[in-house]
């Protein structure tokens, strides 16, 4: 080993010790056990043990600065499994516009140092696989739009107005391909 | 088998926190790799569909994982996964770059980190 090396590793070694202090953090160990218990993460971290109680969400945001595979899954957790974490009265203005522009489909913001693309993905995985929250779109129809919507909705059959308008979406976008 | 996923399988003495998705470089037929999809999901875990993007370094060595009558599985060696993690995403694989310094990286570690220009000052 180089000196250039040893020196590096001297250095790596105090800032790892700084890191597993905050790895003996009973945030840490909570939040990682709540997300191990519920199968996002799985961890090598010595001594985590599945935990079945909610935790805070501030402690949640704390552990994510230590891990941010936690960081990452915690918009998705926030709409789709909020019931592992406590919320706070007051949400942070931040957690509140990640949960609108996920909920509603709008662009979503960058999170805590997180880009959407990292975070998005988890939203269909974590609880209900494969659904992502639905938004609500308004529409003005004519009498004549409602009453076809209707028909549909009995000849195709379908179980709402909003799934027949899905199934011709599905099938306009195929045709035009 | 790539990514924090490698580093799983390769049994590299790191405290490692990984999500649910497997990247991959994959050489398959549809129906491989339904049935990997099958397995995975079985287990809690998907295939992320842009595990092919993953940066490797042309040295990376792939370790046989599985080898079946029809599938072989490899993984890729730890030094190419952690300089890959290094070198594409700094920030998010901080900790685990510190702590395979503070370990005593290898020298392939270091060489390859040389070859590929990652700053190592960063992680300390």
């Amino acid at each position: 080993m180089t000196t250039k090396q040893s020196e590096l590793q001297a250095r790596a070694q105090k800032r790892h010790q700084a890191l597993r202090r905050k790895h003996r953090d009973p945030r840490f160990r909570n939040v990682l056990g709540r997300f191990l218990e519920e199968g996002l993460l799985e961890t090598k971290v010595e001594g985590i043990t599945p935990r079945r109680q909610a935790v805070p969400l501030d402690d949640a945001l704390w552990a994510g600065t230590v891990e941010p595979r936690i960081m990452e899954l915690l918009p998705a957790v926030l709409v789709k499994k909020p019931n592992l974490l406590r919320m706070p009265k007051v949400l942070p203005d931040d957690v509140a516009e990640v949960m609108h522009a996920i909920r509603h489909g709008k662009p979503a913001p960058s999170f805590r140092g997180v880009a959407p693309e990292q975070y998005l993905p988890w939203v269909s995985e974590v609880g209900r696989k494969g659904r992502a929250p639905s938004a609500l779109k308004s529409f003005r129809f004519r009498q004549e739009d409602s009453r076809r919507l209707a028909r549909l909705r009995e000849s195709l059959p379908a179980r709402s107005d909003t799934e027949v308008v899905r199934m011709a979406l599905e099938w306009l976008e195929a045709s035009t391909k | 088998m790539l990514g924090q996923a490698a580093l799983w399988a390769s049994g590299v003495d790191l405290a490692l926190t990984a999500t649910q998705d497997l990247d991959a470089y994959a050489d398959y037929e549809w129906a491989v790799q339904q049935e990997l999809e099958r397995l995975l999901a079985a287990k809690g875990k998907v295939l992320d569909p842009h595990g092919h993007e993953v940066w490797m370094p042309r040295e990376t060595r792939y370790d046989s994982l599985y080898e079946g009558r029809f599938v072989e599985a490899s993984v890729a060696d730890a030094d190419a996964v952690l300089i890959s993690k290094a070198l594409r995403a700094p920030k998010k694989n901080q900790a685990l770059v510190t702590e395979y310094l503070a370990k005593g990286a290898s020298e392939r570690f270091f060489a390859l980190a040389r070859k590929y220009g990652v700053d190592l000052e960063q992680f300390v």
